[in-house]
């Protein structure tokens, strides 16, 4: 996460903030998982279970192209779910 | 150089202005559009005086009343009768028993009673010289109409110069906060803007942007006026120059308050969205461009300290409890901790992805995902009317 984005909230929410950016990370990330044809999933469970930080970053770039849209998705989802 | 008017001075001239516009005597034409002139500065001087009067607090007004009475009753024609029972009946109503005739006499109501009766001479005294006496000297009328009018002339200068008042009832105001609103008022109000529309449009204005002033913040902002008001002619005029100088206009105040975190946000959202729900995705498809500035501006916004440290304070705000507390319980819900359990246990990698994505070079340059989450967050915790991050369907 750009450490500037924290910077934007007191410290006391700096931790609540992180929370939320983690759950909605993690929900896009398996949803663009779950988008991948079987090859690419299995490529994606094998390159992170690695130490190649290269490689890993590289996954990202080229395979999970939505992943913006599909955070811009759960965002949307969550904070509906907290309004209720 | 003969000495100016007093101010009880000037007001016997109005009298004696108004019998000769009464009696048809005015020397010419011009002479009584003058001194109807005069006449409508002088009822808009009383106007604005109960204006303030009545903003002030309970004590400042008992000792104001009497004076701003005896003014209007010694102009105390047909016209002024409206001002000067306004004036009264809210003096009354500040002496406990006059309106309840059961509390004890106070010495406050004996002032009224000795006020009471004061006026009711002042205007016995006026009806009677307005049918025996026809004032003669016009020439003194010319010189306080002379002296008026030059008075009006500067200020109309250092108001073109300095600020254009027009802005005011256009409502162009920038935000400002309350420190800047009370310089502003009186600001406008020494370069001779009513006070009804500093009032109006500067002061009781509700916005999210400009916090509005609380009781006591606004009595001592009317007792200034006041001030400035009761201040002898030649050092008003002083204090008009000196204040010229030393209060900008509202374009040098707009561009050195920084604006409210949460008209920043407002400014952006209505820049990039329109009065519509803030769709990333579809600003992204349709209108890439303006997506890459938007990018842009938000990205610079972010990094901006001043904007972290005005939105950090603005994040402190006491009310935003009920919405920090809605997150912290979607955070610790049963059904949130589940998924997330069920999530790392299907795919036991996932954890390295994140931090991939958090730490690695997809996360250095901020992308419209994590403007998503932070903008949709902050319009939720801030922007009430704004509705968080919206989607079209895929």
């Amino acid at each position: 996460m750009d450490q500037n984005f924290l910077k934007l909230f007191p410290p006391e929410l700096q931790e609540i903030v992180k929370a939320l950016y983690d759950v909605i990370l993690e929900r896009a990330l398996s949803r663009a998982y779950q988008n991948l044809d079987e090859e690419k999933k299995a490529l994606m469970a094998k390159i992170f279970s690695l130490d190649n930080n290269k490689a890993k970053e590289n996954f990202l770039k080229e395979y999970l192209k939505d992943l913006d849209s599909l955070i811009v998705e759960e965002t949307k989802k969550i904070l509906e779910e907290i309004k209720k | 150089m003969e000495k100016p008017y007093s101010e009880d001075e000037a007001w016997e001239e109005a009298s004696r202005m108004k019998e000769k516009i009464n009696k048809r005597e005015a020397s010419s034409y011009e002479e009584a559009a003058e001194l109807v002139n005069i006449e409508n500065e002088l009822l808009n001087e009383l106007n604005e005086r109960l204006a303030i009067i009545e903003n002030l607090n309970e004590e400042e007004q008992k000792k104001q009343y009497p004076a701003v009475i005896r003014q209007c009753a010694k102009i105390g024609y047909v016209d002024n009768y409206e001002l000067l029972t306004k004036a009264l009946n809210s003096y009354e109503q500040l002496i406990p028993h006059l309106s309840n005739p059961d509390d004890p006499k106070t010495e406050e109501a004996y002032e009224y009673e000795k006020l009471s009766r004061e006026v009711s001479f002042i205007m016995a005294y006026n009806i009677d010289k307005s049918n025996n006496e026809v004032d003669q000297e016009t020439e003194n009328i010319q010189k306080f109409i002379q002296e008026h009018l030059i008075k009006r002339s500067r200020i109309q200068e250092l108001i073109k110069n300095k600020f254009n008042p027009d802005d005011l009832e256009k409502n162009k105001i920038p935000s400002l906060d309350k420190s800047a609103t009370t310089e502003v008022a009186k600001t406008l109000f020494i370069r001779g803007v009513k006070i009804e529309t500093i009032k109006d449009k500067l002061i009781d204005v509700q916005s999210n942007a400009q916090p509005i002033l609380d009781k006591e913040e606004k009595q001592k902002l009317f007792s200034e006026l006041l001030e400035i008001k009761n201040m002898e002619e030649s050092k008003r005029e002083e204090t008009l120059n000196k204040m010229a100088q030393k209060y900008p206009s509202f374009q040098e105040i707009a561009e050195k308050t920084p604006k409210p975190v949460e008209e920043r946000l407002k400014e952006i959202k209505e820049k990039y969205f329109g009065k519509d729900e803030m769709d990333f995705e579809k600003l992204l498809k349709e209108k890439p461009q303006l997506a890459g500035e938007f990018l842009k501006e938000a990205s610079e916004l972010i990094n901006n300290p001043d904007f972290q440290k005005a939105m950090q304070e603005t994040l402190k705000d006491p009310k935003l409890i009920e919405k920090i507390g809605a997150i912290q319980n979607f955070l610790s819900s049963k059904e949130n901790q589940e998924k997330a359990e069920n999530l790392e246990k299907k795919y036991p990698w996932l954890n390295k992805a994140m931090e991939t994505a958090k730490t690695g070079g997809w996360a250095t340059s901020v992308g419209i995902g994590t403007l998503s989450i932070l903008f949709a967050l902050l319009s939720f915790l801030l922007l009430d009317k704004i509705s968080g991050a919206s989607v079209g369907k895929k």
